[in-house]
């Protein structure tokens, strides 16, 4: 099995083989970042990144993880001062960029532009989140994330906040019940998971998630709360959203009804569905999960670009 | 006047009849009839099944099952008869093929192929139709004919 020029456009794409090897290569990488060594193995490569939508740490992340093998990073963030804001077509500007670069991250609010550009172009491309489609890094470093703090065994997860538009919870779907674990949705009824999404893993793993509406109806059962933010802007009615922001905030009270050993994980940023007073416990990992990224971010382009240790 | 009779037979060739009124010339685009053999319209003619509908005839060409399968969500009803020596060799129905190329739009408004040029590409999943791009799946009446 080798991910050698292939493409990352979606966490449905994937088989468990390869999300094992990319765990394996994962955990090298993290021996690397541990001992703050930087190898070389990307020494002369070039990554491009095109944040076509505002993005921190998924961008950072990936330029940091390009630098830590030794490679060089260009690339833009918005679209501003581009060519696409000139007119230029996506195929276009990828059909450029590939003469530049060895390999794409790549975030366009656009859903199904990174599949778009992956087949533009000759050089392998990741999807680094299209719209409200896929953001399968995000899923890998969150599976990541839970195999380092709780192991990969059968896990009761609870996916909360907003499972309509929210990519990430699209893709680690797929990671999760992949792995046989058991899944709860916790949203408002107005942005429950999508039901393609639904069909898609019951079909394929026969994953079959109960759906609740408050964090406290999980709190005790799940081992892992992965929360997401609820954005004020989906609901046309604010009075709505006043109603529901509420019941999707873990703070102490929260944690009082966990199950004992329960970690919070978070793929950021948030407004305030996680209590400040909440980031010193040891259940929150939001923090560490953005460390674990770069160790798997620098496993998915040493793999892509079939560099070698 | 029976239907048949209002445009003149075919030789040989492909006719496909029990079209809904109205969808003909979008057929025509479809399979790509414009720049190849002649054709005969005929549209809005009287049909004993439907108060309406549109045939079309095509002159010595021998549309395949797999030709004629990419009208089947447009024209679930189509009948396909081919004629050899103005007589009918062959009667099939459409019916819906494992996938789509280029031919439906994405029903997802901020899916990519509905902002950049590029060929559509809808694959059978469970009952719907999957989009090669933005994933989503979607039921036949979800498209736009």
């Amino acid at each position: 099995m080798s991910l050698k020029a292939k493409d990352l456009i979606s966490a449905a794409d994937l088989t468990k083989a390869e999300v094992d090897e990319i765990l394996k290569e994962s955990d090298v990488m993290l021996s690397y970042l541990t001992k703050r060594k930087s190898p070389d193995i990307l020494k002369g490569k070039i990554l491009a990144t095109l944040f076509f939508e505002p993005s921190t740490r998924t961008r950072l992340s990936f330029e940091s993880a390009m630098c830590r093998l030794g490679g060089s990073v260009i690339g833009f963030s918005g679209n501003k001062g581009t060519s696409l804001s000139k007119g230029e077509t996506l195929k276009d500007t990828i059909k450029n960029v590939e003469k530049y670069a060895d390999i794409i991250a790549m975030r366009n609010p656009v859903e199904g532009s990174s599949r778009l550009a992956a087949n533009a172009a000759k050089i392998p491309v990741i999807n680094g989140g299209d719209g409200a489609n896929q953001h399968p890094t995000q899923a890998l470093l969150d599976i990541f994330t839970i195999k380092q703090e709780k192991g990969l065994k059968k896990l009761n997860v609870a996916l909360c906040g907003d499972l309509k538009y929210g990519r990430t919870v699209h893709s680690l779907i797929y990671l999760l019940s992949m792995y046989g674990m058991e899944v709860a949705l916790v949203s408002p009824k107005s942005l429950r998971m999508p039901e393609w999404i639904l069909e898609d893993v019951k079909g394929r793993y026969g994953t079959n998630p109960k759906m609740y509406e408050s964090m406290q109806d999980v709190a005790d059962w799940a081992d892992v709360l992965y929360v997401t933010r609820i954005q004020r802007e989906r609901f046309p009615d604010q009075n709505e959203y006043e109603k529901v922001s509420g019941s999707y905030c873990v703070d102490n009270d929260l944690l009082r009804k966990a199950k004992k050993g329960m970690i919070v994980l978070h793929p950021l940023p948030r407004v305030d569905e996680i209590d400040d007073e909440i980031d010193c416990k040891p259940c929150a990992k939001y923090f560490d999960q953005a460390f674990y990224g770069i160790a798997v971010r620098m496993a998915l382009l040493k793999m892509l670009m079939g560099g070698k240790r | 006047m029976r239907d048949d009779l209002k445009v003149s037979r075919i030789e040989s060739g492909t006719v496909i009849d029990h079209l809904p009124a109205g969808s003909a010339m979008k057929i025509v685009k479809i399979l790509e009839l414009e720049t190849d053999n002649p054709f005969i319209l005929a549209m809005n003619v009287d049909s004993s099944k439907n108060k309406k509908k549109d045939m079309i005839k095509i002159e010595d060409k021998f549309l395949s099952k797999e030709e004629t399968d990419k009208i089947s969500l447009m024209a679930p009803s189509a009948t396909i008869n081919i004629i050899k020596g103005q007589t009918v060799t062959d009667k099939r129905k459409v019916s819906p093929p494992k996938e789509f190329v280029g031919i439906l739009t994405c029903p997802n408004s901020v899916c990519i192929t509905n902002s950049e040029k590029c060929e559509t590409k809808f694959s059978e999943a469970s009952g719907k139709y999957k989009c090669y791009f933005c994933e989503r799946r979607f039921s036949t009446e979800e498209f736009e004919m």
